[in-house]
C-alpha cells in the first residue's frame, strides 16, 4: 500500500489527510503494533489538546501510542497527570479540555463491594463535574466484570452531563490473559500489556475524545466497484462481481450504521440502470438500493457528485466520510473539498470495516435516536417537497402536513441532543456559541435563564428535537443568547412560530421588557442572520452583536391556528 | 539476524523512542540520555519486544540500559 496513495505532485503537501491514508493498515490493523505506530511520520499538527489524567496507575505507555491516532484529526496531546491517587482527590491543576479517569480498580476491589465502589465513583464524578465543565471520559477498568458492570449501571441514567463511560469489555475479551502484563507493574506502575495499551489508545483517540469534543459525522458516501464488492460492475456484470465474506461483513456493518442514524450515499461512475439491476439481482447483498439516501450514479466528477450529496442531505462537507478504493479519486475530491473526510477502501474489506469502525467522528455514545430520526425524516422529504409544489398557499401546505410542535422547558433528558444542536455548524445557529453539556445544565439552575427545546413532527415523519433556544432575562430585555434549528426543519416556513412559541414557553407571562437576539457571522449561518434581519426590520444592523426585535413578533398569527402546538414545562432545574 | 544487524535495529528503535530523528550511536547508554527515563524505558521495552518478537524478563528490563546490553540480550533470545 505504501506508495500507492501518494497523491500527484501538485497536491502533495496540500492535504496531509491524503498522506495519512497510507497509515490505515497500521492504525486499523486488528492489533496495531507499537513499533509500526512509532515509525509513522506524524509531522506538524494544527491543534494541541490539553488532557488531564486523574489516575492510580501509569498512563504513559498508552499516551505514547495515542499520538498517531490523534493525528488523524490533526491533533496532538499535551497531558497533565495527577499523582497515583486511589481516592480521586482531583488536586491536579493545569489547562484541560478533557478529563480522563484512569483507574485500575484492583485495590478498591480488595476493600469495597462492587455496589459501594460504583456509588463512590459516581459521587467522585459528580464532584469533578462541580469543578469543571470539560467533558469527562471514565475508562471503565474491565478486569472484574462485577465491578465494571456495576460502574456501567451506576452511570446509565446519564445524569452527569458530558460524561462518557468508556467500555473495555471487548478488548478484555479479545486479549484474554494478554490484557494484563504483571511484569510491567514495578517498572511502569501499570499492569496493562502493550497490546491492551495500544487498543485502549485507539478507543480514546479515535472514538471517545472525538465524541467528547466534536459533532458526529452524519454520512458515509461510498464508491461501488472494488469497494462494496470485489470486481468491476461494468466488466464483470451483476452476477460476476464477488461478495466475499469480508465484503459481506463490510456491507453488514454499513447497514448497521444506517440503522444507527448515518446517511448512506452512493457515488459511482457507472450507468444507473446497471447499478439498479445489480442491487435488484444480488439478493445476497446486505445493502439494498433503497438504503442510500442520496445516489449519484453517472459519469460526472466525483467532486461534483459529493457536492450534490451534501446538498441533498443538507449537511456540510465536513460531516461526510468518503470511501473509495481509487487513490486518484480520493486525491481529486480532497482538492475540491478540503473539509471532506477520506477513507481508502482496501483490498482487505475487513480492514476497510475497521477503518469505518474507528474513523474519528463515526462512534456514537449510544443515543442514536436523534440520528435515526434524521434518516427517516430525509426519506419523507421528497414527499414533503411534492406537497409544497402542489399546495396553493402556505396555509394549505401546513394543513396538509398536519404539523405538530412541542416545546419543552429545561428538558434535562434532552441534554445530549441540545448539546449536539449547539455544536453543529449548520445554517441556523444564530450566535455560534458552542455550549457543552455541563454549561447547558448550569443554565437550568440559573433562575433568569431558560433553555427551550422544540420538537417537530408531521404526518410524514417525526423529526424529533430539531431546535433549541437559550435565553436570559436581563434588566432591560429578554436576551436570546443562542438559537439553533436543524436544517431538516427549515424550508417549511415554521421559523417564526417556533421562536415565538419557544419564548412563550420560557416566559408565559412576558416580563414587560424588550426582546434582543444575539448574533454572530459565521461561514454558513447566513440563513439564520437573514431570518433575524427580516424579523428585526429597521433595527437590523449587520455588524451589531445584539439586535432588538419588535415585541409584535411574539403575537399570535392566524396560520398558527393550523398547527398542533403543545407546551410542556418539564423544568429540569 | 547477525549481531551487527541487531545492533543497527536497536539503534533505530532507540532513536525513534527517544525522538532523536536518527538512530542513536552504538555507544548510547541510559545514564547519558536524560530522555531515557523509567517511563520511556517501558516504551523502549515494548518497542523492542515488538520489533524482534521476543519477550524480556523483569531482570532483563532492569539490566538493559545500553545499546550494547540490549544487543547482547536480543542476540541470546533470537
Amino acid at each position: 500500500m505504501r506508495g500507492e496513495l501518494i497523491p500527484p505532485a501538485d497536491t502533495k503537501g496540500l492535504d496531509p489527510q491524503l498522506e495519512r491514508l497510507e497509515w490505515q493498515p497500521v492504525l486499523f490493523a486488528e492489533q496495531p503494533r507499537r513499533w509500526e505506530l512509532m515509525k509513522l511520520p506524524l509531522g506538524r499538527r494544527s491543534r494541541t489538546l490539553h488532557l488531564r489524567v486523574h489516575r492510580n496507575h501509569g498512563f504513559e505507555s498508552t499516551a505514547s501510542v495515542m499520538a498517531p491516532f490523534l493525528a488523524l484529526c490533526n491533533w496532538q496531546a499535551e497531558l497533565v497527570y495527577s499523582d497515583y491517587d486511589d481516592s480521586l482527590s482531583f488536586g491536579v491543576e493545569g489547562p484541560a479540555e478533557v478529563e480522563i479517569i484512569w483507574l485500575d480498580y484492583s485495590r478498591h476491589v480488595a476493600r469495597t463491594s462492587a455496589t459501594e465502589f460504583a456509588a463512590w465513583l459516581r459521587q467522585r464524578m459528580q464532584a469533578l463535574r462541580q469543578l469543571t465543565d470539560c467533558p469527562i471520559i471514565l475508562v471503565n477498568w474491565p478486569e472484574n466484570p462485577v465491578y465494571s458492570n456495576a460502574v456501567q449501571e451506576a452511570f446509565q441514567d446519564h445524569a452527569i452531563p458530558g460524561l462518557i463511560v468508556g467500555r473495555l469489555e471487548d478488548i478484555r475479551g479479545r486479549l484474554g490473559e494478554r490484557f494484563l502484563d504483571e511484569r510491567m507493574l514495578g517498572a511502569s506502575g501499570s499492569r496493562l500489556s502493550d497490546a491492551a495499551s495500544i487498543l485502549i489508545a485507539r478507543e480514546l483517540a479515535c472514538r471517545w475524545i472525538p465524541a467528547a469534543l466534536a459533532p458526529r459525522l452524519k454520512a458515509i458516501a461510498m464508491d461501488l466497484d472494488n469497494t462494496l464488492f470485489a470486481g468491476v460492475l461494468g466488466e464483470d456484470g451483476p452476477e460476476g462481481v464477488l461478495l466475499t465474506p469480508e465484503h459481506r461483513s463490510l456491507q453488514e456493518y454499513i447497514v448497521e450504521l444506517r440503522r444507527g442514524g448515518l446517511f448512506l450515499a452512493l457515488v459511482s461512475r457507472n450507468e444507473e440502470r446497471d447499478v439498479r439491476e445489480l442491487f435488484a439481482r444480488r439478493s445476497d447483498f446486505p445493502l439494498r438500493w433503497e438504503d442510500f439516501s442520496a445516489k449519484q450514479v453517472h459519469w460526472q466528477s466525483k467532486a461534483e457528485s459529493l457536492r450534490q450529496v451534501a446538498q441533498v442531505l443538507r449537511i456540510g462537507m465536513d460531516a461526510i466520510l468518503y470511501l473509495d478504493d481509487n487513490p486518484g479519486e480520493l486525491a481529486s475530491v480532497a482538492m475540491a473539498h478540503p473539509d471532506l473526510r477520506l477513507a481508502h477502501a482496501s483490498g482487505d474489506a475487513l480492514l476497510t470495516r475497521r477503518v469505518l469502525e474507528y474513523s474519528p467522528g463515526m462512534w456514537s455514545r449510544g443515543d442514536a435516536g436523534a440520528d435515526a430520526l434524521r434518516v427517516k425524516d430525509l426519506d419523507a422529504d421528497q414527499e414533503r417537497r411534492q406537497i409544497v409544489s402542489q399546495a396553493a398557499s402556505q396555509a394549505d401546505y401546513l394543513r396538509s402536513l398536519q404539523v405538530s410542535l412541542v416545546f419543552e422547558l429545561n428538558h434535562r433528558a434532552a441534554l445530549g441532543r441540545i448539546h449536539e444542536l449547539s455544536q453543529k455548524t449548520n445554517q441556523f445557529n444564530l450566535a455560534l456559541k458552542r455550549f457543552n453539556e455541563a454549561e447547558i445544565e448550569r443554565r437550568y439552575a440559573f433562575p433568569d435563564s431558560r433553555v427551550v427545546t422544540i420538537r417537530l413532527a408531521d404526518r410524514l415523519s417525526d423529526s424529533g428535537i430539531i431546535g433549541a433556544l437559550f435565553a436570559r432575562e436581563e434588566a432591560e430585555a429578554v436576551v436570546v443568547e443562542e438559537l439553533c434549528i436543524s436544517c431538516r426543519a427549515l424550508g417549511r416556513g415554521l421559523e417564526d412560530v417556533m421562536v415565538a412559541k419557544a419564548l412563550e414557553t420560557a416566559w408565559p407571562n412576558w416580563p414587560g421588557k424588550g426582546l434582543v437576539f444575539e448574533q454572530a457571522t459565521g461561514p454558513r449561518n447566513a440563513p439564520a442572520r437573514h431570518w433575524l434581519q427580516r424579523v428585526a426590520g429597521d433595527a437590523w444592523e449587520a455588524s451589531a452583536n445584539r439586535i432588538p426585535v419588535p415585541l409584535n413578533f411574539l403575537h399570535n398569527r392566524p396560520e398558527y391556528a393550523l398547527l398542533d402546538i403543545k407546551t410542556e414545562r418539564i423544568d429540569g432545574s | 539476524m547477525d549481531r551487527n544487524a541487531i545492533q543497527e535495529a536497536v539503534c533505530e528503535v532507540l532513536g525513534v523512542a527517544l525522538e532523536q530523528g536518527r538512530p542513536v550511536a552504538p555507544a548510547c547508554c541510559r545514564e547519558e540520555q536524560p530522555a531515557w527515563d523509567s517511563l520511556k524505558h517501558i516504551e523502549v521495552i515494548f518497542a523492542l519486544e515488538d520489533r524482534f518478537k521476543v519477550r524480556f524478563s523483569e531482570a532483563d528490563m532492569q539490566q538493559m540500559d545500553s545499546v550494547g546490553k540490549i544487543t547482547q540480550r536480543v542476540s541470546e533470545l533470537l
